[in-house]
């Protein structure tokens, strides 16, 4: 079936292959690995730009319907929040009265640094990002990654000098501190293969469909508060000690194109880059 | 000049495979555009013809990819094996069966890349966009055998 000569280049292949990953950790490799992912990866995102109007085409076709009744529900969504708005206007403006007085105490503010998302992680496995920035815009391991309206969507995981790669909320190794906004429920927010998932909620918590999940300071890998996704399901059974729960995120991570690192932000755990975000 | 043109549709096809395919299909559900080529290739010339392109294609997404570039290289090894195991087959069975191969490489490339991932392996859970890229990356190797047809290798089609 395979002849010999067959079975020499497959072996060769293999060897090639072994070699490659035994020299991976060394220094030089990664060095390589830099440079000739400076110019993959704009290569890739120029490819990317150049299908975007077909892809469009073809992703949108058929879409009407659900557009229409989709347009239908925000503007129904526009309404209520522009009554919880006026709201909060006022709030507002008490916050802000107290938010002068308290940076008057040299209290740190935080920066956001703007940056591009170049690729997707090819690895079937992985739920990561390729953005334009790195170590010599201030980017560092363990830095909040934010899209569409500040909402949390990854964890920085790997820093080069013109690159940063971002493990999203969804990967399955990514795991974070969340808090459920109204009943103050903790929680540890991970990815899996049906999504996000909250995990470790006592079964009888007060968890209810729509609850808005935030980001927890527990464990200092994270600042407080950030919005992360509303809880889409919660179910349980006599024998679980914990609710199942599945959150929806606020952002749709395969169409983020631009993001927002917090780059003021320094994980204050003691963990090690590697460790950041991690399911241990 | 032959292994210089194939190396080249190698990068190709890797800055194609991470760049233009994700805005085209749902996130886990795209198909592996280098296998379908490789074994459309195979199946229409020489399978000796294909060795640039799984080195190209490893290299190129291994540097694009957390995953180390060698476990993109072993992944693509039962594509490069199954296009080698039908190198001395009638022509008219090569052509029928590389889209099977090709679905078959695909789900078997996911599951290393699992395992490499160090997550065990998630075939059950995942069956359905397994099944998926398996799909679609079997019906582009279709597509692309019949695209290439005119590139087919010349001393078969004497007897065509």
């Amino acid at each position: 079936m395979v002849d010999a000569r067959s079975t020499v280049r497959l072996g060769t292949f293999f060897v090639l292959a072994a070699l490659l990953l035994v020299l991976s950790p060394l220094p030089l490799a990664n060095t390589l690995e830099d440079q000739a992912g400076g110019f993959v990866a704009p290569a890739a995102a120029t490819f990317r730009d150049l299908m975007r109007p077909a892809s469009e085409l073809v992703l949108n076709a058929g879409q009407i319907q659900n557009l229409t009744q989709e347009n239908a529900d925000l503007r129904r969504r526009v309404a209520e929040l522009e009554t919880e708005t006026a709201s909060l206007r006022d709030q507002n403006m008490t916050a802000s009265q107290i938010a002068s007085l308290l940076s008057a105490t040299g209290t740190e503010s935080n920066r956001y640094l703007h940056a591009s998302v170049l690729l997707r992680d090819p690895a079937p496995m992985s739920r990561g990002l390729i953005l334009n920035r790195g170590s010599t815009d201030g980017v560092a391991s363990g830095q909040p990654v934010l899209g569409d309206g500040a909402t949390l969507v990854g964890i920085v995981s790997e820093v080069k000098s013109h690159r940063a790669s971002v493990r999203l909320l969804s990967d399955l190794d990514s795991a974070v501190t969340a808090v459920l906004q109204e009943s103050r429920v903790p929680g540890a927010l991970s990815g899996s293969t049906r999504g996000l998932e909250l995990e470790f909620v006592p079964v009888g918590a007060p968890v209810r469909t729509g609850d808005l999940v935030l980001t927890s300071a527990l464990g200092g890998r994270l600042p407080a508060g950030i919005p992360i996704g509303r809880v889409a399901n919660v179910e349980s059974s006599d024998q679980d000690l914990f609710e199942t729960i599945t959150v929806e995120p606020l952002n749709d991570f395969s169409r983020l194109e631009h993001v927002l690192i917090l780059t003021d932000f320094v994980p204050t755990n003691g963990m090690t880059d590697h460790a950041i975000g991690t399911n241990p | 000049m032959i292994i210089v043109v194939m190396t080249l549709i190698g990068f190709t096809i890797a800055l194609l495979q991470i760049g233009a395919v994700p805005t085209l299909f749902p996130t886990g559900t795209e198909p592996l555009l280098p296998i379908s080529l490789m074994l459309a290739w195979a199946a229409l010339r020489d399978v000796d013809e294909t060795w640039p392109i799984p080195i190209m294609v490893s290299l190129t997404l291994g540097v694009a990819s957390q995953e180390r570039v060698g476990w993109f290289m072993i992944a693509l090894l039962p594509a490069a094996a199954l296009a080698l195991a039908t190198r001395h087959r009638a022509y008219q069975f090569r052509l029928s069966i590389a889209p099977v191969s090709a679905g078959v490489a695909a789900i078997l490339y996911l599951e290393i890349l699992t395992i490499a991932s160090g997550h065990r392996s998630s075939f059950p859970e995942s069956f359905s966009s397994d099944l998926t890229v398996a799909l679609w990356t079997a019906v582009v190797a279709a597509i692309l055998v019949g695209l290439l047809y005119p590139l087919r290798s010349r001393e078969w089609s004497l007897f065509q």
